[in-house]
């Protein structure tokens, strides 16, 4: 008996005739075969009448990579099939980075979707739709012995990626010009000034980042990593986790109506935060029952970023790095960014109410409660007085120095050098020194308006 | 190599309702083309008001925010304020906009060839016309977070002389305070694609650009091998800094059509395109750490054989320079 | 008039707001004091736990004997946020401004340069015949009412509006208004509405730039519960707050979409087949009102925005006076109106 060579017409023949059983045997399972609803599905799954109504059908669908419905549901207009390979190449994340095994997207009548199941049959990694449209005499012959017929059909299903009627965008779709001259506000040339672009959903990429996020939140593996960290545990996988991931839900409770692959997605969109640094005000805690906030590992030295950074820095002076410019630009750099998370800490902590520090569970040292609640010198006139006859903005400086000293130091022989190094530039950062002067003047100005309050303050 | 001359500077501008998707794939500020797209507009509505100057880079600092969306749980979902109803009166699809109140300052070059004199009425008449203007969709409304005399828009005539320039810029920066920058950095993404790419070559971009949008805790045994050894779990960066995936424009998905070819188009005089947005990364910096304005200006950058429609900023060329 | 065979609709049709108001901020002061807002206290959002009874409909999946019973014996403990006064303040405060944007009737978009054409000599001559004064007046209004202020208003002993119109930051009018007296069914002709409904209708015209900020004071008496907006979350997880308000900062907050609905809530030229008194409803392009589920300007009786519109455009029908008003009222509400295929 000869062979079957892989790939040939008789084994793709063979995969459409079990995929067209299985289908008619689902929908006849319920059916007496003296039914005439019976024999009306026998008709239907004929091959050639399958085949004929599908290459009918499959014009009420495209396959695409790019979308319109996402960008509004009500829109109508272009969708389009724009492979990786297609586009241009550059440095910027597109669909042209995708891999050639990317997820194409359905869109169009829902109830034509069997067809596009049916180009989606694989035999050897290659499906039918990507055979229809290398136009595979194969899958030609398996289709037809009828050459013409066979090509007829052929370039049915390969029109399934070609654009629906004429190139259109819609009222709904995003449109927004985009600077391609030199001058927005010449209007006498806007048209050569400006290009109109259409954004579409890249539905083929979404797909990519959704699987590759959603692997990362539930896959057995990842599940495994996280609870292994949970617990102390070592595991092999890394755990992945996205800050502020938000999810956009598209197409409501039909996510169907927007395309194939949001459906599979159950409407789901994810979005990767670019927030700004920041705070929220209602996670910012006054520092209670701590002497200082300098301690170890402290309620300064706990802030994630503020522990990275020190991590970071004591690695790379591990490293022995010499003492040229270059190291001590980085140090600088280091040095800098510490001094940004220092003064938005005490920023964070002036944005408490004012008095929090004259909490009894406030044990403060004097010096810092005056750094981190200016505010209670308004009320407080022990408190005001005492702020303004001691230098306390020094003694700040001072313990921050330690601290980081302390910080770094547990493994390296930090000595005197380092120590008025970082102190200096404390004394030197700008932030810092401006929330000084801030603070300074607006206690000038309070002292002002305190003295000439009619009665005046009542200490004095 | 600084070129900038003069700086538009409206401080303090409070967006009510800014739109907080940039992109299909992120959100949480809107993206830099939504400040250029502004800059382009208010070029447009000073022309007609007789105002002759021209703007030509953006930057933003945004000294607060407040997203409107879920808080707590591992992934948020955005608050919306209304069901819009169809002609039945009943519920008619929504669109999920997500929303975020901002606190920004806004920084335009600016060239004009107005007397010295004119500078501040300018200034005060540009902040007039920007105040009924949309912000990327949102309403620039009073902010009373800061006092009236830190929200006075400022023309600021950069100085020859470099040192006096320094100067000008340090006590713009000291104003800036606090706040960030939004910069970009191209450098890193393309970098973290070659060190993916070195154990394993089938790395691709959007591996890279994923790798620096999330938190890799890895473990590592302290002390392997030995009786005390210790499993310790570590979020590893390769780069410092706040660095963020962000939209920075838009790359071709289409031939470029002539006007009037594609139907239904906002007019019929303009080549159009269909477009999809493209991805970078982007840093946020404190204003206290540049060191000129460019770092923080952004700027439209076409390459229109390859049908790419960018921006730009020139923040990493000096941050990497150290 | 030549009926005109050749103009389209533009399909590609929109118009931004032209009433832009803030979010309104809700504090907290004593009806003496109200005017000193040194004294006001933000009116924050807490969450408070209820045990809600099932009273809901049951879906049928959840129909299951032993579930319902499980469901009985456990009413679900719901946490919901809530906004009081405290007990020493009996008044509420609600602020925000609202600007007025110049251009009222030019479209933001448009793809059809003689469709905008026509469009614009349609709202020139609406201009000159009717001017913006009429919208303009109710617009006023409805500030001057409080009816922005929506549940807050009822059963409130007093409530007292004051309107200022700032320009560099200062303010350089003042109006106060007794919005009880003044009814929420009928639109009102004082000296005071008359000069507020000026300046409006000069910054709709395009003559001069407004910023008005609006100060309800409401008084409610001390303790009692006051409204802030609702958000709308589409999925919440299991175990979330099942009701959550509007804050900015902390500050409890009324959405800047429900005072905008509030202030055009202007119609009264809806079709009316009843000849009920039903007062006016918000503008929308088919007269639709949210908490009726019920859209009043229906297309086929050809009264919705539309219809109304594309006779007056394409085939020169020109509306009643009344439907003028209606139509240049939805072009200052904004939106995306074209129509493509």
């Amino acid at each position: 008996m000869p062979t079957i060579p892989s790939g040939s017409w008789q084994q793709l023949r063979t995969l459409v005739e079990v995929f067209l059983k299985d289908r008619f045997d689902t929908k006849a399972e319920k059916l007496a075969p003296d039914d005439p609803k019976y024999q009306a599905l026998v008709e239907q799954f004929q091959f050639d009448t399958w085949i004929n109504d599908a290459a009918r059908r499959v014009g009420q669908l495209q396959v695409v990579t790019h979308s319109l419905k996402p960008i509004h549901p009500d829109a109508k207009g272009s969708n389009l099939y724009a492979p990786p390979e297609s586009l241009h190449t550059h440095n910027l994340v597109g669909s042209h980075v995708l891999p050639a095994n990317f997820a194409g997207d359905v869109v169009g009548n829902a109830a034509a979707l069997d067809v596009y199941k049916f180009l989606k049959l694989q035999l050897e990694g290659k499906s039918l739709l990507e055979r229809a449209l290398e136009n595979d005499s194969e899958f030609a012959k398996a289709l037809s012995d009828n050459p013409e017929q066979a090509q007829a059909w052929i370039s049915a299903f390969a029109a399934i990626t070609e654009p629906r009627g004429e190139h259109a965008s819609h009222t709904r779709g995003k449109q927004l010009y985009w600077l391609v001259g030199d001058d927005a506000a010449d209007v006498e040339s806007d048209a050569e000034n400006f290009h109109l672009l259409a954004p579409l959903y890249a539905t083929s990429l979404a797909h990519r980042v959704f699987q590759t996020i959603n692997h990362d939140r539930f896959s057995e593996e990842a599940k495994e990593a996280r609870k292994a960290k949970r617990e102390g545990n070592y595991a092999e996988q890394p755990v992945h986790s996205y800050p502020n991931l938000a999810v956009q839900k598209m197409g409501g409770t039909k996510p169907q109506n927007i395309s194939q692959l949001n459906s599979e997605r159950g409407g789901n969109n994810y979005l990767l935060a670019s927030l700004p640094p920041s705070w929220n005000v209602r996670d910012i805690r006054p520092p209670l029952k701590v002497a200082s906030v300098f301690s170890h590992p402290g309620v300064f030295g706990s802030r994630s970023e503020v522990r990275a950074l020190v991590k970071d820095l004591k690695r790379f002076l591990e490293t022995n790095p010499s003492t040229d410019m270059h190291t001590r630009d980085l140090r600088d750099d280091y040095t800098a960014m510490l001094m940004d998370e220092l003064a938005l800490f005490a920023m964070q902590m002036h944005s408490l109410p004012a008095g929090w520090s004259a909490d009894e569970k406030c044990e403060l040292v004097a010096e810092e409660a005056f750094w981190l609640d200016p505010g209670r010198a308004e009320e407080d006139a022990a408190f005001r007085e005492a702020r303004n006859s001691v230098e306390w903005a020094d003694e700040i400086r001072h313990r921050f120095a330690n601290w980081l000293n302390a910080a770094l130091g547990e493994k390296l022989p930090l000595g005197d050098v380092e120590f008025r190094h970082w102190q200096k530039t404390l004394a030197k950062d700008a932030t810092h020194q401006r929330l000084l002067d801030r603070d300074r003047r607006w206690m000038e100005n309070l002292m002002e308006d305190l003295t000439n309050l009619p009665g005046g303050d009542d200490d004095e | 190599m600084s070129e900038v001359k003069n700086l538009l500077v409206l401080p303090r501008l409070r967006v009510q309702n800014a739109n907080a998707i940039s992109s299909p794939m992120t959100w949480g500020f809107p993206a830099m083309s939504a400040f250029v797209g502004l800059m382009h507009a208010l070029e447009r509505k000073l022309y007609a008001a007789g105002i002759n100057v021209s703007l030509g880079n953006v930057g933003v600092i945004c000294h607060d925010f407040e997203a409107q969306a879920t808080e707590g749980g591992y992934i948020r979902g955005f608050h919306l304020t209304r069901n819009p109803v169809d002609k039945t009166g009943g519920t008619a699809a929504i669109v999920e906009e997500g929303r975020i109140h901002l606190d920004i300052t806004l920084i335009f070059t600016i060239d004009s060839a107005a007397a010295e004199s004119e500078h501040d009425e300018i200034a005060k008449q540009i902040s007039e016309i920007v105040a009924g203007m949309r912000i990327a969709g949102g309403s620039v409304i009073p902010n009373r977070a800061v006092p009236s005399h830190k929200q006075r828009p400022q023309w600021v005539a950069l100085d020859d002389d470099e040192e006096k320039r320094q100067k000008q810029f340090e006590r713009l920066k000291r104003r800036w305070l606090p706040g960030f920058a939004l910069t970009l950095r191209d450098d890193y993404l393309a970098e973290h694609h070659q060190t993916l790419q070195q154990q394993n070559p089938d790395a691709s971009l959007l591996d890279a650009w994923l790798d620096l949008s999330r938190l890799n805790h890895h473990c590592a045994l302290e002390n392997e091998g030995e009786s005390n050894e210790k499993p310790v779990w570590q979020a590893q960066r390769p780069y410092r800094g706040w660095l963020v995936p962000i939209p920075v424009g838009y790359g071709a998905i289409s031939d470029l059509f002539n006007p009037g070819e594609v139907a239904n188009a906002r007019d019929a005089k303009t080549q159009f395109r269909f477009v999809e947005s493209l991805y970078s990364i982007g840093e946020w910096v404190s204003p206290h750490r540049m060191k000129q304005p460019e770092d923080l200006l952004w700027y439209v950058d076409n390459d229109e054989e390859a049908g790419l429609y960018r921006l730009n900023n020139d923040y990493h060329l000096r941050a990497t320079a150290q | 008039m030549a009926k005109n065979d050749t103009l389209k609709t533009a399909s590609v049709l929109a118009f931004e707001r032209k009433l832009d108001p803030s979010d309104a901020l809700l504090y907290a002061s004593s009806w003496e004091k109200r005017q000193d807002n040194q004294q006001w206290q933000p009116v924050e959002v807490r969450e408070k736990s209820v045990r809600g009874t099932i009273s809901n409909r049951l879906k049928a999946k959840d129909q299951d004997p032993a579930k319902l019973d499980a469901a009985i014996e456990n009413p679900n403990l719901q946490t919901v946020d809530v906004a009081t006064l405290p007990h020493d303040a009996d008044t509420l405060v609600a602020r925000f401004t609202l600007r007025v944007l110049a251009g009222a009737g030019t479209p933001s978009a448009c793809n059809n340069a003689e469709y905008q054409a026509k469009l614009e000599q349609a709202v020139a001559e609406y201009k000159q015949a009717q001017g913006f004064g009429e919208l303009a007046h109710r617009y006023a209004n409805n500030l001057a009412n409080g009816r922005f202020l929506w549940r807050n208003r009822m059963g409130a002993e007093q409530v007292e509006v004051s309107v200022r119109q700032l320009a560099q930051g200062k303010a350089t009018k003042e109006w106060t208004f007794d919005a009880l007296s003044l009814s929420l069914r009928a639109f009102e002709e004082t000296a005071e509405l008359k000069e507020l409904a000026g300046v409006i209708a000069a910054a709709l015209v395009g003559e001069q730039h407004l910023l008005l900020e609006v100060v309800a004071y409401v008084r409610v008496g001390s303790g009692q519960e006051v409204f802030p907006s609702q958000e709308l979350i589409l999925e919440r997880g299991r175990g979330d707050k099942s009701k959550t308000l509007y804050h900015v900062s902390n500050i409890a907050g009324i959405h800047s979409q429900k005072l905008g609905n509030a202030i055009r809530t202007i119609d009264t030229w809806y079709p009316n087949e009843n000849d009920d008194d039903l007062g006016p409803i918000a503008v929308e392009p088919y007269g639709s009102v949210t908490t009726q589920g019920k859209a009043y300007r229906q297309p086929k009786q050809k009264a919705d925005f539309y219809s109304l519109l594309d006779n007056w455009m394409i085939k020169d029908q020109v509306p009643t006076k009344e439907d003028q008003h209606f139509v240049m009222a939805t072009l200052i509400r904004g939106g995306v109106f074209g129509e493509a295929g």
